[in-house]
């Protein structure tokens, strides 16, 4: 039960290195911006954090506290750093002529970055301790991010879709923004849930806690991978869709 | 700015082909873009075009324009005539293409 619980968790930070590294290949020839910050969150997140913070927790267990405290410290910073490129990635997608997503992105950064601090400087490890707080308030951060680039791609996906009818849109362009927003409402529900659990539970997580965020995280995994990483066979249905003549 | 004239270009003609007055004329046109997920101040002569034929002949005919896909016809042409441009795409097209773009291989 607990490989099952973590295998969703896995699977998302799998992903995220595979969507990462494939996105910064393609901002090293395109030279653009959403590309390598979301690129970086994807690799920061999935490559770097999610080992680090598996280990942490596996040290931890083999009484290594220093070790422990170390990888939990550079995971939490890595982890961190991805959410600022997820929200510059956001910003530079969604929101790229207006400026108000600069505050937001600057203040969830000071708090990301005393979080960060936190966790290299504090020694208490104790559950709900300092270093605990820090890291689920960063975590909070990060749901909002992804909460918010949900957002944003489902109001981008409905005006999409009425463009569709129309032949205004690509049908494998608004599928792979209607995925990027599940998957980032997968990914923010499994931090949501993961902060509710540990407030209401504590530390002691059952099996059906765990099941459920993996549940979310293999979601955003599927969702995230479709849309950055389609397969061959995925790609094929978008093509036989018919093209509409936008000439009258 | 290219981008509203052609709002302003079509929601113009609408006014002086039928009885609509501007306020409605503009409003109707208005109606028609939203259905289409297009925004007014930024919708380009190749999405008008395709609006005119699909959507507003509809919109027109729902507020008593008789002949309304003819009306429809006639301004398309003549907006296909005029050589109207967007000089820059909206929100939803830049972002569509870079998603368009994230996946590509």
């Amino acid at each position: 039960m607990t490989i099952l619980g973590l295998l969703g968790v896995a699977a998302f930070g799998l992903v995220s290195a595979l969507v990462g590294v494939r996105l910064l290949a393609l901002a090293r020839r395109t030279r653009e911006a959403p590309e390598l910050a979301m690129g970086l969150a994807f690799v920061l997140s999935g490559a770097i954090a999610f080992p680090l913070l598996t280990a942490a927790g596996f040290l931890a267990a083999a009484d290594e506290p220093t070790l422990a405290r170390g990888a939990a410290a550079i995971g939490t910073t890595s982890l961190f750093a991805g959410y600022v490129g997820l929200a510059i990635g956001g910003w530079r997608i969604y929101r790229p002529s207006e400026r108000w997503p600069l505050l937001p992105i600057a203040a969830g950064t000071a708090l990301l970055v005393v979080a960060s601090a936190v966790s290299f400087v504090s020694t208490d490890s104790r559950p709900g301790g300092l270093r605990d707080v820090f890291f689920w308030t960063g975590a909070s951060v990060g749901s909002l991010t992804f909460g918010w680039n949900a957002f944003e791609s489902f109001s981008l996906y409905r005006q999409l879709r009425r463009r569709l009818a129309l032949g205004l849109a690509e049908p494998e362009v608004a599928n792979r923004v209607l995925l990027w927003g599940i998957g980032s409402c997968a990914a923010c529900a499994m931090t949501l849930h993961g902060l509710a659990s540990r407030l209401l539970v504590g530390q002691a997580l059952g099996d059906g806690y765990r099941l459920i965020s993996s549940g979310l995280g293999l979601t955003a995994a599927i969702a995230i991978a479709l849309a950055f990483f389609p397969p061959a066979g995925y790609r094929r249905r978008f093509a036989a869709a018919p093209a509409r003549d936008g000439e009258l | 700015m290219a981008d509203a004239s052609v709002f302003d270009f079509t929601a113009d003609r609408i006014e002086q082909s039928t009885a609509l007055d501007k306020l409605a004329a503009r409003g109707t046109v208005r109606l028609a873009l939203k259905a289409a997920g297009l925004d007014p101040g930024a919708v380009d002569s190749r999405q008008m075009l395709v609006v005119l034929k699909s959507v507003l002949p509809g919109e027109l005919h729902r507020r008593g324009v008789g002949d309304a896909a003819e009306v429809c016809q006639r301004i398309g042409e003549a907006l296909a005539k005029a050589g109207l441009s967007a000089d820059a795409s909206d929100g939803a097209d830049r972002a569509a293409a870079i998603f368009a773009r994230l996946g590509s291989r």
